[in-house]
């Protein structure tokens, strides 16, 4: 094993914060389908604030991919 | 294909060679030798997008045309997003948002043209506009509010022996803004391209000789097709978003309060 090899292990490894991400997203998207099912009417005010918490959601899984970059490509 | 890639990786098939930023071959021996693609497209994106407006609202009518009323619907659509985050006291940063918007999401359809340069695959652009969304707020905040603005750091109703630890939160959370903000769009198209081009790879091999190579490109070219459609989603959905957050961060600095 190259210190080389255990750069690639760790970028790879890095990317298990998309976990967090994903449990996050389908949690919020869930949410968003169940509250509109019971109140369609209510779809429009949901809508942009939907994709708010998506977009901060998804933040957390961006740092994961940011450490796995730097593994890869800056360290 | 062959080329190496700025990394000065070789493999069969380059998947970052398409994000090489490179001067166009064509100037070369103009004084515009100094053009590179990216340059090119930023400056395709803004003419696409000026001359569409100008094509669209040429002769409005109080009765709109088709065309007019593309473009009553792009208007309706920032105008909407605005009051939806800013409220009535937000009108005056509908141009700055939208213009956000339109240069964001021309600049990622036109990226999604065979043989073109992605030009928000690069973190350098998208960190560019993320820092001036971010100097925006600032300014916005300061401007309206004077320095007593930076009183967001330090919520209301929060226990004063917790203070010290909300605060250094909260402006770590405000300094990382800008970096979310930008790599979320970069990461997001420069994701999604390299996928095109792994799945576009395989596709292509349905012209090549070997009957594993045929069988496996016909099979993923129907794929190929779904991704472009998803490509083309995110292309909008990454724009959205991103012209999203900033009217949420600029919320917070015109009404800090709410």
């Amino acid at each position: 094993m190259t210190p080389e090899m255990f750069k690639y292990i760790g970028a790879g490894l890095a990317t298990f914060g998309f976990v967090g991400s994903g449990i996050g997203l389908g949690t919020i998207f869930g949410s968003y389908f169940l509250a509109v099912s019971r109140n369609p009417a209510s779809a429009p005010k949901f809508q942009t604030w939907l994709f708010v918490g998506f977009a901060l959601v998804e933040a957390f899984g961006i740092f994961a991919l940011l450490i796995a970059l730097m593994i890869m490509f800056v360290i | 294909m062959a080329e190496k890639s700025s990394e000065g990786e070789k493999s069969a098939f380059d998947l970052m060679h398409q994000f090489d930023i490179t001067p166009l071959k064509v100037l070369a021996d103009t004084p515009f030798a100094f053009v590179t693609n990216s340059a090119f497209f930023m400056l395709l994106t803004v003419v696409v997008i000026a001359f569409l407006m100008i094509l669209l609202t040429a002769n409005a009518k109080v009765v709109p045309g088709r065309g007019q009323t593309l473009s009553e619907m792009i208007f309706d659509f920032g105008f909407g997003m605005v009051d939806d985050i800013l409220g009535k006291d937000g009108r005056a940063y509908v141009t700055f948002l939208l213009s956000v918007f339109l240069f964001v999401f021309v600049a990622n359809i036109l990226g999604m043209l065979p043989y073109s340069f992605t030009v928000f695959s690069h973190i350098s652009l998208t960190a560019f506009m993320a820092v001036i969304v971010f100097g925006m707020v600032i300014f916005v905040g300061v401007s309206r509010h004077g320095l007593g603005w930076f009183g967001i750091f330090a919520p209301a109703g929060v226990p004063v022996w917790l203070l010290p630890l909300i605060v250094v939160i909260e402006i770590i959370s405000f300094f990382m803004r800008p970096l979310t903000h930008s790599l979320r769009l970069f990461a997001n198209l420069t994701a999604g391209h390299i996928v095109l081009k792994v799945i576009g790879t395989f596709a292509a091999g349905a012209g090549a000789t070997s009957l594993l190579t045929i069988v496996g490109g016909l099979l993923l070219t129907p794929v190929l097709f779904a991704l472009s459609a998803l490509e083309y989603l995110v292309a909008y959905l990454q724009a959205y978003i991103f012209t999203l957050l900033a009217a949420v961060y600029l919320s917070e600095a015109i009404d800090p309060h709410h």
